[in-house]
């Protein structure tokens, strides 16, 4: 019998990656094929020209294809940019049997009319997340069948995003031969990426730091509670460094990447970083504390959106295991310690537990949760199909 | 029309920029100050209405650039004094010229760069080349495009083959002239709007402002209509207009100037059906700026003129002054619109995000670096 395998696609704001994976026993992934390319005609996780985005779709997926020896036709995407929103929805149903013991057919009907939340046109389902069940006011119920009751609840979490992106999205996979199986929200494949169960249980919200946009998934009260995204990511602190220091925006981003930090540090006092000669100026420097203030307010300003998300829904003083970054973002110095002083809990870089010949020599594990986590959803997706397990309940479309 | 004409300069740049310029210059007649730069001297003698100042002389002695943008930057890089003397007088000007070149390529910066040293607003229209031109042409108009963004204060970038429109099937002489008689027209009937003002005026102060707010691209767009329901066809064929490019989209516009010019049959339900109609493709949050010119060369029909700000610095919305009080400005001022006090970028300049949907919270722009919103003073 031959292992099956998985094709995951992400096209972010930076790069595009295409990973393939080969699936074992207990769904353990095994990542066989790795194709890493950097993005254009991409900007806050949207498609802004199809042909660059096409090129970068092109190459990443043949390297994928040329290391797995695998001919790649079918792909899961990441779906990051569009302004990803969930909204918590709650429907009642009476137990129909007249001993009220709760049957599928209670669940069913609750669960199609739970999904009954009217989406505007211009926004496309992505998600529908079953929460927890509640039988006669008793809250927290996993599995109502064959418990006994008049009234069954249950609270559903859609994710949804705007439509256009999406399907420029898929268009863009379409263009390059590729069928598009799924598309799922990359917030949650980081936090399949990232986070155990222990963590899930005790609450977790995992904070996708990418190129374009920041990604958040929270898990609070063993369910999933809060899922968006902002369009403010990598981009926005190497296009504020390049204003603030009147630097061209390859240069911003290099400088960002090798002496970036999340806080200011009295350490730095008068440092100076030189940056070399550019279009005939003269050389220049720069104050180190001054480019660790640009870096420090937009950062906290991104993580105070997403602290305010998340205090909305009401997930943020049920964060016992705290917040796990992830993305390209994560390895900025001290974004965990930024992290603390924002949201007060502990703070962690989220590091995805997987292996493989493809990914020996990666040096930034989190910058490809999301690939990764794409990954761990088809793996139980295959597993799920046709079944209405965990998975088919919790990540059901 | 007031005798303010000198201090708003329309200047011309290379072979393509000066022919754009002297079209301008002959269609609005007497009262433009136009002024054009080649390293050509055969330039000089093919245009008309206008002044052609030649450079780099003694390093190519009168001759082409042969297509070499470093030629071409040198050449203005040479004659700085030349380039100073020209635009001594102007207020508030107006650049034309055809990338993918060597002197329209090369020297814009460098113009550019002269006329903000002298605190003077600009808006610089460029054309990109054709496509027939070439891959390599049109990949030289696309690398100094940036450059010319940071130089200036608005930049309106055409591609030829948007401009020529409906008359692709022409000759190629004909169509040539065509094009830069349809850019002439367009900018000639912005002359017309800032220097005869009708009863709704904003003014050249007003257009400087704008300018100074703005920080990079924005749209360019002219139309017009005549007889019953001109109005409205005016508006429509506005938003259609091939000079918007391929993606005609209004909706990130942030600003619009827009210019009515009709003869004095113009009725005000007519204007008023003009600003609704184009008020209903723009967002919300535009900033709509309105001017009329009643000229009776205009009779029977109505002529749209329009500029769309992509970005506007999130600063007041520019007052609208009086022609006298802009002429009361000093001539050397020493502002540099683009910088803050602090001697930082604005936001959007060179900005990655231009063109781009906004990222708006709470009624904020994300896009603009936080440290400039939350005015955080950096210790360079």
């Amino acid at each position: 019998m031959s292992t099956p395998l998985i094709a995951a696609l992400e096209i972010g704001t930076s790069t595009t990656v295409c990973l393939v994976g080969e699936v074992g026993a207990a769904d353990k992934i095994r990542v066989v094929g790795k194709g890493i390319y950097p993005s254009t005609g991409v900007h806050k996780g949207q498609i802004i020209d199809m042909q660059h985005a096409k090129s970068g779709v092109a190459m990443a997926v043949k390297q994928a294809s040329d290391e797995s020896r695998v001919d790649i036709g079918r792909v899961i995407m990441a779906v990051n940019g569009g302004g990803v929103e969930a909204v918590r929805n709650q429907a009642a149903v009476q137990v129909m049997a007249r001993n009220r013991i709760v049957s599928d057919d209670d669940v069913d009907e609750v669960t199609e009319r739970v999904k009954e939340y009217p989406i505007p046109d211009d926004r496309v389902l992505l998600h529908t997340i079953s929460q927890n069940f509640t039988l006669d006011g008793q809250g927290g119920i996993v599995k109502p069948l064959g418990l006994q009751g008049a009234q069954l609840v249950l609270g559903m979490l859609l994710v949804h995003a705007k439509r256009g992106p999406v399907e420029n999205l898929r268009s863009v996979a379409v263009a390059e031969d590729l069928d598009v199986e799924d598309m799922v929200f990359g917030g949650l494949c980081s936090a399949l990426a990232v986070l155990n169960q222990e963590q899930k249980k005790s609450g977790a919200a995992v904070i996708d730091l990418g190129g374009g946009t920041t990604s958040y998934f929270a898990y609070a009260g063993n369910v999933v509670a809060a899922a968006g995204s902002i369009a403010v990511g990598g981009e926005h602190v190497t296009n504020d460094l390049s204003l603030a220091f009147n630097i061209p925006q390859a240069r911003a981003e290099e400088i960002k990447v090798a002496h970036g930090r999340a806080t200011i540090s009295p350490d730095t006092g008068l440092k100076r970083l030189a940056i070399p000669n550019e279009y005939g100026k003269g050389d220049q420097s720069i104050s180190l504390k001054a480019m660790h203030t640009v870096i420090n307010a937009r950062m906290s300003e991104t993580l105070r959106i997403v602290r305010a998300r998340l205090a909305e829904a009401d997930v943020l003083p049920r964060l016992g295991a705290g917040i796990v970054f992830t993305g390209g973002g994560a390895e900025m110095e001290d974004i965990c310690s930024l992290g603390r002083s924002i949201f007060g809990v502990p703070c962690s870089i989220g590091v995805p537990l997987i292996s493989g010949p493809a990914l020996e020599g990666v040096k930034s594990m989190s910058s490809l949760a999301t690939a990764i986590g794409l990954l761990k959803y088809g793996a139980l997706a295959q597993r799920e199909t046709g079944a209405k397990g965990f998975f088919g309940r919790i990540f059901s479309r | 029309m007031n005798d303010d004409t000198a201090d708003i300069l329309l200047v011309g740049i290379g072979g393509g920029g000066c022919r754009f310029a002297s079209s301008t210059a002959r269609r609005f007649g007497p009262g433009i100050h136009a002024v054009g730069f080649d390293t050509d001297a055969a330039t000089s003698r093919s245009v008309s209405g206008m002044r052609c100042l030649l450079l780099g002389a003694s390093r190519l002695d009168g001759q082409g650039t042969g297509g070499d943008a470093v030629k071409g930057h040198a050449a203005a890089d040479d004659s700085a004094e030349v380039i100073a003397s020209a635009i001594s007088s102007a207020r508030m000007a107006v650049v034309v010229a055809a990338q993918g070149g060597g002197v329209g390529t090369g020297a814009t910066p460098v113009i550019l760069s002269a006329l903000r040293s002298r605190g003077v607003p600009t808006l610089c229209v460029v054309t990109l080349p054709f496509e027939f031109e070439g891959h390599g042409r049109t990949a030289a108009a696309i690398r100094a495009l940036p450059v010319i963004e940071e130089s200036t204060d608005a930049v309106v970038a055409m591609r030829l083959d948007d401009l020529y429109g409906d008359v692709t099937g022409a000759p190629l002489s004909e169509a040539m002239i065509a094009a830069e008689e349809r850019l002439g027209d367009a900018l000639s009937l912005l002359w017309s709007l800032v220097l005869n003002p009708g009863y709704i005026s904003l003014g050249p102060a007003f257009l400087a402002s704008l300018l100074s707010q703005s920080s990079g691209r924005c749209r360019f767009a002219v139309a017009s209509a005549e007889g019953e329901g001109r109005a409205s066809e005016a508006v429509g064929l506005l938003c259609r207009s091939p000079m918007l490019g391929a993606s005609p989209s209004l909706d990130g516009v942030q600003a619009v100037l827009l210019g009515v010019l009709a003869g004095g049959d113009l009725r005000l339900k007519e204007l008023s059906d003009i600003s609704g109609r184009l008020r209903g493709v723009l967002p919300q949050s535009c900033s709509f700026n309105l001017s009329t010119v009643l000229d009776e060369r205009y009779a029977g029909s109505v002529r749209l003129i329009a500029l769309f700000f992509d970005s506007i610095r999130p600063e007041a919305q520019p007052a609208e002054e009086s022609i006298e009080e802009f002429k009361s400005q000093p001539t050397h001022r020493t502002r540099r619109r683009s910088r803050n006090g602090d001697g930082r970028l604005a936001p959007g300049e060179r900005d990655r995000f231009q063109g781009i949907e906004g990222t708006f919270i709470d009624g904020e722009n994300l896009d603009i670096p936080t440290y400039q919103r939350l005015r955080i003073r950096l210790d360079r």
